[in-house]
C-alpha cells in the first residue's frame, strides 16, 4: 500500500514572487478554485502583512475554501502574525531564519533574539484556533545544533508542524534525507514534517522525493514550478515522479488537468 | 578527479544546424571546461574540423566504424561489443535498476556507460551504485536520463558515492542531466573548478535556442533569463545586505546581472535601489508614500512597474511636495 502524502500549494505565495508573475484578486480566487477542485489539501494563500489588498484577498479565499485548509505566511515578527490572525486562516505559518547568514547578515540580530521572537509569536497564537506551522528558513545552511535546539523548544511547546526550507536550492537528496531522518528521531511520530524546495540546481523534485522517503509528509509545490529565481518544486512533475510510491489523493491526470486550467488562466482565459 | 562528458553535440542531429554553429558551441564547451565533448557522426561531418583545446568522443552507430575516424581516441556506441583496441565505450541502457540482469552480458568490459535509471532515487540508490561498481571493474560513466526530473540529482549522488565520470548535456537537451547544473553544483561543493566563472553560459543558451528554435524557460536553473530578477521586497532587502541570503552564487558567476523590479511585493529597500539606479533624488521621508503609490499602481495594472512608470510616479511626487 502506498504511503499517504500531502501537497501544500504555494503558487499564491512563493509562486507569485516569481518576477514574471502577478495575480489579480480575481486570478487568485480562480487559482484557489483550480487547486481545491484538484484535491489539494492545503493552499498557502499569501502574506497578509504585505498590504491590505492581499489581506482582503486571503479573506475571500477563506470564504471559498471548501475542504482545503488555507494557510498564510508570516515573518518572525508579532506585527506580521497579527495581520495573519486578522484573516482567520486555518494555519499560520511562521518562517524562522535559522542560518547565520539570515540571522546575522539579513536581520542583523542574534540567536537569542530568534528564540525570544519565536516565543512572542507563538504566544500570540496560543488562544487562536489557527494551527501553527513553523518553517526553518535556510535550514540546510544552518548551524545544526541551533536547529535541533529550536526543534526541542517547539516540541516542548506542542508545535508539531515543522517545515524545512532549502531556501537557495543547493541541498542534495542524501543531505536532505539525513536531515529529515534526524528530525524524525528527535520529534517522534507526532511530528508532521514538511519540505519547501527551491530549484536553483535543478534538484527540487529529487530533494522533495528524498525528504518524502525520509519521513516528510508535506511537500510544497507550485504550478509550473514558478517561484523565486529558478522556482520551486513543480506540482505536476512531483506527482508524476512519485506517483508509483506515494498516495497524494490526486491522480496524475487530475494534476495535469489543474495545470492546464492554470495555464489557460495565465494566458487570459478564466 | 571528476570528469564531465558533454553530449550536446550528439543530440542535435534532428535540427537544422550548420557546421559553424556546432564549432562555435564546441569552443564554448571548451571554455566552460567540460572534459570531453561528444559529437555524433553527422555533427562531425558538418563541423569538418574539431576546435582546438577540446578532447572529443565520437558517438558511433556501429562500433566497427571506429577505425575510420582517426581524429578520435574515444568512442561510444550503444550496446557495442568490446573491440580489440578497447577504445569504444559500450553504452548500456537501463530503464530501471531492476534491469541489472543485463550487466552480466557486459561484465568484464573495460569501458561502459550506464544510460537511463531515471527513477533511481525512488529506491536504494546507494546500493544500486555499489552494485554497478561491483559489476564493472573498468571505466564506468553515469549518464542518467531525466524522465523523473532527477537526472542532475542522480549525477550528484553518483559523484558523492565515489563515481568520477558523468555524462550531461547543455540545458538537459536530449533528456539528460544539465551540464550547467552539474558544473555549478560541483563548484559550490568545492570539488571541481572552484574558482572558475562561466560567463559563456548566456551565449550558449542563445546558440542552442537558435539551433533548436525552442526557448529555455525564463526560470531554467543557472541559465534562465529571469533567475536573477528580484521582485519580493523581503528578498531585495536580504540580497542588498548580503547576496548569499537568497542567491546560491553571484549572478556574475554565470554571466548574468541582478535586476530589481517593482511591484505590489516591493519594500522600502527596492524603492531606494531603484531611486539610486535611476539617479532620482527624493527626500527619505517620501519613500514610504512612494512605496504605497508603487504598490497601488502595480495592483491596478496587475504586473510589475516599468522604470518609465516609476519615473513618472516620482515626478508626480516631486511636483506634489
Amino acid at each position: 500500500m502506498k504511503i499517504r502524502k500531502h501537497i501544500v500549494d504555494t503558487t499564491l505565495r512563493d509562486g507569485e514572487q516569481s518576477p514574471d508573475i502577478s495575480f489579480s484578486r480575481c486570478q487568485k480566487l480562480r487559482i484557489a478554485e483550480i487547486l481545491i477542485n484538484a484535491g489539494i489539501e492545503q493552499i498557502e494563500a499569501g502574506v497578509p502583512a504585505s498590504n491590505s489588498y492581499e489581506k482582503e484577498t486571503v479573506r475571500r479565499i477563506m470564504e471559498r475554501k471548501g475542504s482545503a485548509k488555507i494557510s498564510v505566511w508570516s515573518r518572525l515578527n508579532v506585527d506580521d502574525v497579527r495581520h495573519c490572525i486578522d484573516c482567520e486562516p486555518d494555519i499560520v505559518h511562521i518562517s524562522v531564519p535559522v542560518s547565520y547568514v539570515h540571522i546575522y547578515s539579513k536581520l542583523r540580530k542574534n540567536k537569542t533574539w530568534v528564540m525570544n521572537q519565536l516565543y512572542s509569536c507563538i504566544g500570540l497564537l496560543e488562544a487562536n484556533k489557527a494551527e501553527i506551522s513553523i518553517g526553518f528558513e535556510d535550514a540546510f545552511r544552518s548551524d545544526i545544533t541551533f536547529l535541533f535546539t529550536l526543534t526541542r523548544v517547539l516540541a516542548d511547546l506542542g508545535i508539531t508542524r515543522l517545515r524545512l526550507a532549502d531556501t537557495v536550492g543547493t541541498t542534495t537528496p542524501t543531505v536532505c534525507s539525513e536531515m529529515f531522518l534526524q528530525l524524525g528521531l528527535r520529534l517522534g511520530t507526532d511530528a508532521k514534517l514538511g519540505f519547501h524546495a527551491h530549484n536553483d540546481l535543478g534538484m527540487a523534485v529529487a530533494n522533495t522525493l528524498s525528504a518524502l522517503k525520509s519521513g516528510c509528509e508535506y511537500a510544497d509545490t507550485t504550478m509550473l514550478g514558478i517561484g523565486e529565481r529558478a522556482g520551486n518544486c513543480d506540482f505536476v512533475k512531483l506527482i508524476r515522479a512519485t506517483g508509483s510510491l506515494f498516495d497524494w489523493g490526486i491522480t496524475t491526470a487530475d494534476a495535469e488537468h489543474a495545470q492546464k486550467e492554470f495555464i489557460i488562466m495565465l494566458n487570459g482565459g478564466i | 578527479m571528476i570528469r564531465i562528458t558533454d553530449r550536446t553535440l550528439s543530440c542535435l542531429d534532428k535540427f537544422d544546424v550548420n557546421g559553424e554553429e556546432l564549432r562555435d558551441f564546441a569552443r564554448l564547451l571548451v571554455e566552460i571546461g567540460v572534459d570531453w565533448i561528444e559529437v555524433s557522426e553527422k555533427a562531425y561531418q558538418l563541423m569538418g574540423e574539431l576546435p582546438e583545446g577540446g578532447k572529443y568522443v565520437l558517438r558511433l552507430k556501429h562500433a566497427n566504424s571506429a577505425a575510420a575516424y582517426h581524429d578520435f581516441h574515444r568512442f561510444v556506441c550503444r550496446n557495442a561489443q568490446e573491440n580489440a583496441d578497447g577504445n569504444v565505450c559500450t553504452e548500456i541502457v537501463l530503464n530501471d535498476i531492476h534491469e541489472r540482469y543485463t550487466f552480466a552480458r557486459y561484465s568484464g568490459y573495460q569501458s561502459v556507460r550506464i544510460r537511463g535509471l531515471d527513477d533511481l532515487l525512488l529506491g536504494n540508490y546507494t546500493s544500486a551504485f555499489q552494485q554497478i561498481r561491483k559489476s564493472f571493474s573498468g571505466f564506468v560513466e553515469m549518464c542518467p536520463t531525466n524522465g523523473s526530473y532527477c537526472a542532475t540529482a542522480i549525477t550528484a549522488e553518483w559523484i558523492s558515492s565515489g563515481g568520477l565520470d558523468v555524462v550531461t548535456s547543455f540545458g538537459g537537451i536530449g533528456g539528460f542531466a544539465s551540464t550547467e547544473e552539474v558544473i555549478l553544483l560541483l563548484k559550490l561543493q568545492r570539488v571541481r573548478k572552484v574558482g572558475k566563472s562561466y560567463p559563456e553560459l548566456p551565449q550558449m543558451r542563445r546558440t542552442l535556442e537558435s539551433i533548436t528554435r525552442l526557448p529555455f524557460s525564463h526560470n531554467k536553473p543557472i541559465i534562465g533569463e529571469h533567475i536573477f530578477v528580484v521582485e519580493s521586497g523581503i528578498h531585495v532587502d536580504g540580497i542588498m545586505k548580503q547576496p548569499k541570503c537568497y542567491e546560491p552564487f553571484p549572478p556574475e558567476t554565470v554571466g548574468q546581472t541582478r535586476r530589481v523590479t517593482l511591484s505590489k511585493q516591493s519594500g522600502m529597500a527596492s524603492i531606494r535601489i531603484k531611486l539610486d539606479e535611476l539617479g532620482l533624488p527624493i527626500e527619505p521621508k517620501q519613500i514610504p508614500k512612494l512605496l504605497r503609490a508603487v504598490k497601488k499602481k502595480s495592483v491596478e495594472v496587475n504586473r510589475t512597474i516599468s522604470d518609465e512608470e516609476f519615473l513618472s510616479l516620482t515626478r508626480e511626487f516631486a511636483a506634489s511636495v
